[in-house]
């Protein structure tokens, strides 16, 4: 735990902040553009769309160009990746939570259920924070965008398999938000997995 | 550093008229990298265009109207065209992503010639685009019966985006080579397709500035596809252009770009345009219909219709003669007009649309209602999106045959309660006959109604039924067991119940006959729940449909 937290400002730094930084103002754009303050209603479409982008922002910033030099280091790949990981997914999560809840705070929901909102937040965080250290941070963010980009065109025609209810009062929000809820623990599941030393997971597949 | 940055010309100082133009060298290399590419863009483009197909499937038993199925088709290649920017981005990058840069600055293909190989590949994802566009256009005229012609400009749309899309993410590519920076471009074209395609923007010129303009109201709003395609294709070519220009400028480049910049902007300008003649037209529709419409006679029905929409009517006149065909020739109203009107269900997509849509005064504000004249009003868009709106229709000319009001009362909005009435399950039965959905459209509504009296835990003997989703279709409600026994009848041969109902007409369209002396003239099951001790409408939206008194 002490190597971990030693080695937090070091891997913070080694880390690409700029899409995620990005993105973060892209939230508070959002949040200022909707002036909730007046009486706007949050728009759907948009905070998902900034949920999204936070996440590919998130899943760049877990690039690792050092990991094969690091690889023969005392330090288990769990403990590196999962350093890297907790300062992505922390930050991922202080944005959202802020943006939600100063949304929340002045009203401006628009009936928008923000606890089902928050657990669709992580399902999509967490499965691209997955894919992009299956496949490394590039292409796991083009898996990433397009499987999203896909469900949205899919539920236009297909509503009954809707995984982003379209409205507040929208049916199917309890469904969707089970979907993401099992997107985020599978997710989390693969994360670990994959976060083992190659040694141990061979271990265990044997 | 990048290989741009490193190729010979980028280092060259010199003023752009200097730069030599493309060798015949360097075509060859743009052409043998574009095919390269071209390979990598189809491999990526495969699921999301199967997925654009796949879209096109399953609308048997509709009619579509193929000007607002060409307005809609470019959504079906969104997905390509997102795929095409990211994929054509990291195809530009690959080389910056592998550490090859410097590799490939030392072969004998300069840079601007494996841009133009790039800019060469989009053609293979953009082929594969028009590929999906046609095959969405003949599945859906392969499943449905269709009315309209397509709107040619409006299907080239969809191709054009995944063109340009991937133009975008080579000249993005070019001037950002960061991976973050296409899935930012797609975060604002999004922003911008869902800022400009809200109701606020539906009679404003700037939405013809985004790439994709959806058609909900493609009847009503000037619509200027040709201009947008030719607006669209001058993007396209800055964005190659731009590309281009990014390894030194030369005079065909600047000829080519300034081209592009002039037909965009002037193409911007035509689309912009809103005439006030068409405004004028479109508020006819809504202030005075019978001005614009033409009418014409079929089988003793007086039909009138909206240009553009006779078509429609010739599935209207189908599901009179359905209906038509099970009535009691004695039960025949004896005038019968049926009159095109703008109806809730044309609107449903609209939103507060009328809110922005200042130069259409008269058009409603609120809910749109069917005026109380006596006549019937299918909507545009008819038996296009809901199998109630069919059953609805033959209802409304059932409701005419037996004296139930054919629309809620006009001063309130509410419905009177035929519950137990014989004459309500023959109106819906009748209904029931009006297109070969219609039946569906019933059993639809009884559904819902018995989950709604079930998830509010009242008792379903009290559940009404209107027959209403979008719109009110008859002036008044059923009980669910006059619904079910509705369904009953139209499962039953539907020869053998019209003899037995034109055998027993004036009984069964007395408005003190009950249900369960219907089914016992008909020889179905006799309904056990009687009449609604306090009846509730199960489904609806209160604003929707209101109860009233009893049917008189």
């Amino acid at each position: 735990m002490t190597a971990a937290i030693r080695a937090l400002p070091a891997t913070a730094r080694s880390m690409v902040w700029a899409p995620f930084t990005v993105a973060s103002g892209s939230v508070v754009s959002l949040v200022v553009a909707q002036r909730p303050w007046e009486g706007q209603q949050l728009s759907l479409g948009l905070a998902r769309l900034t949920l999204v982008l936070v996440a590919i922002g998130t899943a760049l910033a877990l690039d690792d160009a050092a990991a094969d030099t690091l690889a023969c280091s005392p330090t288990s790949l769990l403990w590196r990746r999962a350093v890297r990981l907790a300062l992505a997914a922390g930050a991922a999560a202080a944005v959202t939570v802020v943006a939600l809840f100063a949304v929340g705070a002045t009203g401006g929901t628009g009936g928008v259920p923000l606890d089902r909102l928050v657990v669709e937040g992580a399902g999509i965080l967490l499965l691209a924070m997955a894919l992009s250290t299956a496949v490394g941070s590039d292409r796991g963010a083009f898996l990433f965008a397009v499987g999203l980009l896909g469900a949205v065109i899919i539920q236009q025609r297909w509503p009954a398999w809707s995984l982003f209810p379209m409205a507040p009062g929208a049916p199917g929000w309890s469904r969707a938000a089970l979907v993401w809820g099992v997107v985020a623990t599978v997710s989390a599941g693969a994360l670990f997995v994959i976060s083992r030393d190659p040694c141990l997971r061979r271990r265990v597949m044997a | 550093m990048s290989a741009t940055d490193t190729a010979p010309v980028q280092q060259d100082p010199s003023p752009p008229s200097r730069v030599p133009p493309p060798a015949p060298s360097e075509w060859r290399v743009a052409r043998a990298v574009g095919r390269v590419e071209a390979r990598h863009l189809l491999t990526v483009a495969l699921v999301p265009a199967a997925l654009g197909a796949l879209m096109s499937l399953g609308y048997g038993g509709d009619v579509v109207d193929l000007r607002s199925a060409s307005f809609n088709a470019a959504f079906n290649l969104l997905l390509l065209a997102a795929v095409t920017l990211v994929a054509s981005h990291r195809a530009v990058t690959r080389a910056r992503r592998d550490g090859s840069e410097e590799l490939l600055a030392t072969t004998p293909a300069p840079a601007r010639a494996r841009t133009a190989g790039h800019l060469l590949a989009v053609l293979a994802p953009t082929t594969v685009g028009a590929a999906v566009t046609g095959f969405s256009l003949a599945a859906l005229v392969r499943q449905t019966a269709t009315v309209g012609d397509p709107v040619l400009s409006e299907l080239a749309v969809g191709p054009v985006l995944v063109a340009g899309a991937g133009c975008l993410g080579v000249l993005l590519a070019r001037l950002w080579p960061q991976p973050f920076t296409p899935y930012l471009a797609c975060f604002l074209i999004a922003v911008a397709e869902l800022g400009v395609n809200t109701p606020v923007f539906a009679g404003s010129g700037l939405r013809w500035l985004v790439f994709w303009v959806e058609g909900t109201l493609w009847w009503l709003v000037p619509r200027h596809s040709a201009a947008h395609l030719v607006y669209l294709l001058g993007l396209v070519a800055m964005a190659a252009v731009g590309a281009l220009v990014r390894h030194g400028v030369t005079r065909r480049l600047v000829g080519a770009g300034a081209v592009a910049v002039v037909v965009t902007v002037v193409a911007a300008g035509v689309q912009m345009r809103q005439p006030q003649e068409h405004w004028r037209a479109a508020n006819a529709m809504f202030a005075a219909p019978e001005s614009v419409q033409s009418c014409w006679s079929r089988q003793g029905v007086r039909y009138c219709a909206f240009p553009r929409f006779e078509e429609v009517m010739d599935h209207v006149s189908q599901a009179v003669t359905a209906v038509r065909a099970v009535m009691p020739e004695e039960a025949w109203p004896s005038r019968l007009a049926v009159t095109q009107r703008v109806t809730a269900l044309d609107l449903q997509y609209a939103g507060d649309a009328p809110r922005w849509l200042p130069r259409l005064p008269d058009m409603p504000q609120g809910r749109v209602r069917q005026p109380d004249d006596g006549e019937l009003h299918p909507g545009l868009d008819f038996k296009s999106w809901s199998a109630v709106q069919e059953v609805g229709f033959g209802v409304q000319l059932g409701a005419k045959a037996v004296g139930l009001p054919v629309v809620p009362d006009p001063r309130t909005g509410e419905v009177c309660l035929a519950a137990n009435q014989a004459r309500a399950v023959v109106a819906l039965w009748l209904g029931g006959h009006a297109t070969d959905d219609a039946g569906a459209g019933l059993v639809w509504l009884v559904e819902r109604a018995s989950e709604a009296a079930a998830a509010r835990g009242r008792p379903l003997h009290d559940a009404v039924v209107p027959i209403a989703e979008v719109d009110v279709y008859g002036g008044f409600v059923v009980s669910l067991d006059d619904a079910r026994l509705a369904l009953e009848l139209l499962r039953r041969d539907s020869t053998d119940v019209a003899a037995r109902l034109a055998e027993h007409w004036d009984v069964v369209s007395r408005p003190t006959t009950t249900s369960a002396e219907l089914a016992q003239l008909a020889a179905v099951p006799v309904p056990i729940g009687g009449a609604a001790r306090a009846p509730f409408v199960a489904h609806m939206d209160p604003d929707l449909v209101r109860l009233g008194a009893p049917c008189r």
